[in-house]
């Protein structure tokens, strides 16, 4: 059953009397913005497995210490290597790497979390991902006159169109085309800066 | 995932990151006349010695059950968002016949009135299909909606219609502080071939 989405306001033809139903419904509190996972929310579990490892390497060696299993405790044996350990040649490209690596870390640590989409126009918390901004941008290009097909990629702050155009009029068409994409974006809160790129003909 | 979860992630990443940038920085020195008075040599003699000690296996095996508990543990709060089932039904303002039979202690299930309110959301002409399930999301109880609109030119209207669907949603439970949040998706369009004349 499909209706229409304008039928918030109820008439009461008997009577005459025309009750809004805003009266009597709530609005629904804003939710939070959808965000991505945090650069740490993918490093953190790393450094739990970690964790996991070095705990399984202590419950091993106690093990191991306690006489239950043969072998050397692995934990004695990289202390006995580390004990009178010298500098030598091969640490420093491990050290680089250590120091690449940690920055990286500090990085993902520090780093907010990405805002995964753009608000719509709306009472109530509505959103839209960029991919979808894209396909209304590509869409509302191919509906200008002129242009045989159409492409478009998009981000939170712009949409980029490419266009394959027919006839030479490309600034004229390049500004239709961003006009065309500025009214379907319109239900955006704020629509992200439109560039359009043309070229005459298409793809064979 | 809780905000605190994260906050562990960060915290520990960072840790581990200042360590590695700490270390690979002493080794890069260690070999300079940068810093007066570096050892030639890294000793470890405490570590070593208390191998021979009797205690060292149950201590490393103590450490172990400890680190593995901490590190399941903080795997298991990676799971995804808490789902709620059931949320209170607002207590004085309601005029539902469950709240006069039964004052403040009726609850409602939140996860059908989610799937309830993505089957509405499809009754729209401007809506192709939906799914909603019912979150707490960074410490609010939140009905998720995911829309797919008809067309990408209906985006206002499948906005319209997520509005009704979730006011519908809150004044059906009468608890305003549910929040919604509708995600709406556009399909990739086949491309029709265009015809010049």
């Amino acid at each position: 059953m499909n209706h229409d989405v304008n039928h918030d306001v109820n008439t009461d033809k008997s009577s005459g009397d025309t009750e809004s139903v805003h009266n009597t419904s709530l609005t629904p509190a804003r939710a939070k913005e959808p965000l991505a996972l945090p650069a740490a929310g993918f490093t953190g579990p790393l450094v739990a497995l970690l964790l996991l490892a070095a705990g399984a390497v202590g419950i091993r060696d106690g093990v191991v210490g306690a006489g239950w299993i043969d072998g050397t405790p692995w934990t004695e044996t990289a202390a006995q290597w580390v004990d009178g350990l010298a500098f030598a040649g091969w640490m420093i490209p491990i050290a680089i790497v250590s120091i690449v690596l940690g920055l990286f870390l500090l990085v993902a640590a520090l780093k907010p979390r990405r805002r995964t989409a753009l608000e719509v126009a709306a009472q109530t918390s509505v959103y839209i991902e960029p991919s979808g901004v894209a396909r209304i941008a590509a869409d509302a290009a191919r509906s200008v006159d002129g242009v045989l097909d159409a492409r478009a990629s998009a981000t939170r702050r712009s949409v980029t169109v490419r266009a394959d155009i027919t006839g030479d009029e490309r600034s004229e068409l390049e500004k239709a085309i961003a006009d065309q994409v500025g009214i379907a974006l319109e239900p955006l809160t704020a629509a992200p800066k439109t560039k359009v790129r043309t070229r005459t003909g298409g793809r064979s | 995932m809780t905000r605190s979860t994260v906050a562990v992630d960060r915290l520990a990443t960072a840790i581990i990151g200042l360590l590695l940038v700490a270390g690979g920085a002493a080794v890069l020195l260690w070999d300079t006349a940068l810093i007066d008075d570096i050892p030639e040599y890294i000793t470890a003699p405490g570590p070593v010695s208390a191998f021979e000690s009797s205690w060292w296996p149950w201590a490393s095996a103590g450490v172990g059950v400890v680190l593995v508990l901490v590190a399941l543990r903080w795997l298991v709060a990676h799971r995804p968002a808490s789902k709620i089932d059931r949320a209170s039904v607002a207590g004085e303002k309601s005029n539902t016949e469950v709240e006069r039979t039964i004052p403040g202690r009726a609850t409602a299930d939140v996860t059908a009135l989610a799937s309830a309110s993505a089957r509405a959301l499809e009754t729209y002409a401007a809506i192709k299909k939906a799914s909603a399930k019912a979150v707490i999301d960074r410490r609010q109880r939140t009905i998720v909606i995911n829309a797919t609109a008809e067309s990408p030119e209906l985006l206002g209207e499948a906005a319209r219609a997520a509005d009704q669907v979730a006011r519908d949603a809150v004044t059906m439970i009468g608890d305003s502080s549910l929040a919604t949040r509708t995600v709406i998706y556009i399909e990739k369009r086949h491309k029709a071939t265009r015809t010049l004349n």
